[in-house]
């Protein structure tokens, strides 16, 4: 990869010439590809991310675009993952984007995530999250959770092994009932914050354990949690939902 | 037993305090902890179900017992839009 673009990113002691070279050779699985997944697989494209999937088996609906930056009123009607490969590859010839127009299910997700070395989350339902999660656990290939809710994110990056498993905090997660408020900006801004821990996963640093954000009254939280020991995810081997 | 309760997210702005004490008996649960919780603040009843408990920085099942020394944790619930 020509790396005169990230002139200015190298000189970034976090990454340096080093973590640059290393982006690029890693290969990310972006899962949806609307607010959360559109605008997190457009950021890992100008990062230099080696190659990128997104997968996702939707149209692009004028509802979506307030809260995208890549789509536009031309591209209503065209499938999300099509739009997004065809608009990310102009942004950087050289990073190999790929859109799957699949929707993820138990019998897929295997053969979907067998390379990648990251999985993100841009999923709009817990129970993707959770299909992630086990295949996450299960064959030791770390992810993003991401999820937003009118000015509020939250972000976990989770490391089988190392971190605290979504299972582990799930307990008392509510399901998804209807339409949701999101604030346009929302969504970028905790994909924003979604790829630096992904990048960090990448380049084996430090993660920052459960984000909360609320954008709107500019609170942030950062909790240093736990595994939990009675997870029956990545305690006990149980996966649930694959 | 008294026990301090620290307050995450929105949660601080209703409450106003970033901290809390709470009445509750020694080997009540963490359902006995978001329900004192909640009483003190109705508004928030409709999180009841959800609310995410955290016991010394880990996130357990509503039956976990409470000791003294205890740190708990109260946070909005994880969201799941995209």
């Amino acid at each position: 990869m020509n790396f005169e673009r990230f002139q200015r990113q190298i000189i970034v002691k976090e990454l340096g010439r080093k973590g640059q070279e290393l982006l690029s050779k890693k290969h990310v699985v972006i899962i949806g590809g609307g607010g959360l997944g559109s605008n997190s697989s457009n950021i890992l494209t100008r990062i230099g991310i080696g190659s990128i999937d997104i997968v996702d088996d939707d149209l692009v609906e004028l509802p979506n675009l307030y809260r995208t930056s890549i789509f536009n009123e031309e591209d209503v009607g065209r499938p999300k993952c099509q739009i997004l490969e065809e608009k990310l590859q102009k942004i950087n010839s050289e990073v190999k984007i790929r859109g799957i127009k699949k929707r993820v299910t138990k019998e897929n997700i295997h053969s979907i995530v067998k390379n990648a070395d990251i999985i993100l989350d841009g999923t709009d339902n817990m129970q993707t999250r959770f299909l992630i999660n086990d295949i996450s656990v299960k064959n030791n290939i770390p992810w993003i959770y991401a999820g937003v809710y009118s000015t509020v994110g939250m972000i976990m990056g989770i490391h089988p092994k190392h971190t605290p498993c979504l299972k582990c905090i799930s307990q008392s997660i509510p399901e998804k009932t209807g339409e949701l408020p999101i604030l346009g900006n929302l969504p970028l801004t905790i994909a924003s914050i979604e790829c630096t821990e992904a990048i960090k996963l990448l380049l084996d640093k430090q993660l920052s354990g459960l984000i909360i954000y609320d954008i709107w009254n500019q609170y942030f939280e950062q909790m240093n949690i736990k595994r939990n020991p009675r997870c029956s995810c990545c305690q006990r081997g149980i996966f649930e939902f694959l | 037993m008294k026990i301090k309760v620290k307050l995450i997210g929105r949660y601080k702005d209703i409450t106003g305090k970033t901290e809390l004490e709470l009445k509750i008996n020694n080997g009540d649960t963490i359902w006995h902890v978001v329900d004192v919780f909640v009483k003190q603040y109705p508004k928030l009843e409709k999180d009841k179900k959800f609310i995410m408990v955290s016991k010394n920085n880990t996130y357990t099942t509503p039956d976990a017992k409470i000791e003294n020394g205890d740190e708990i944790t109260l946070s909005p619930p994880v969201v799941s839009g995209g």
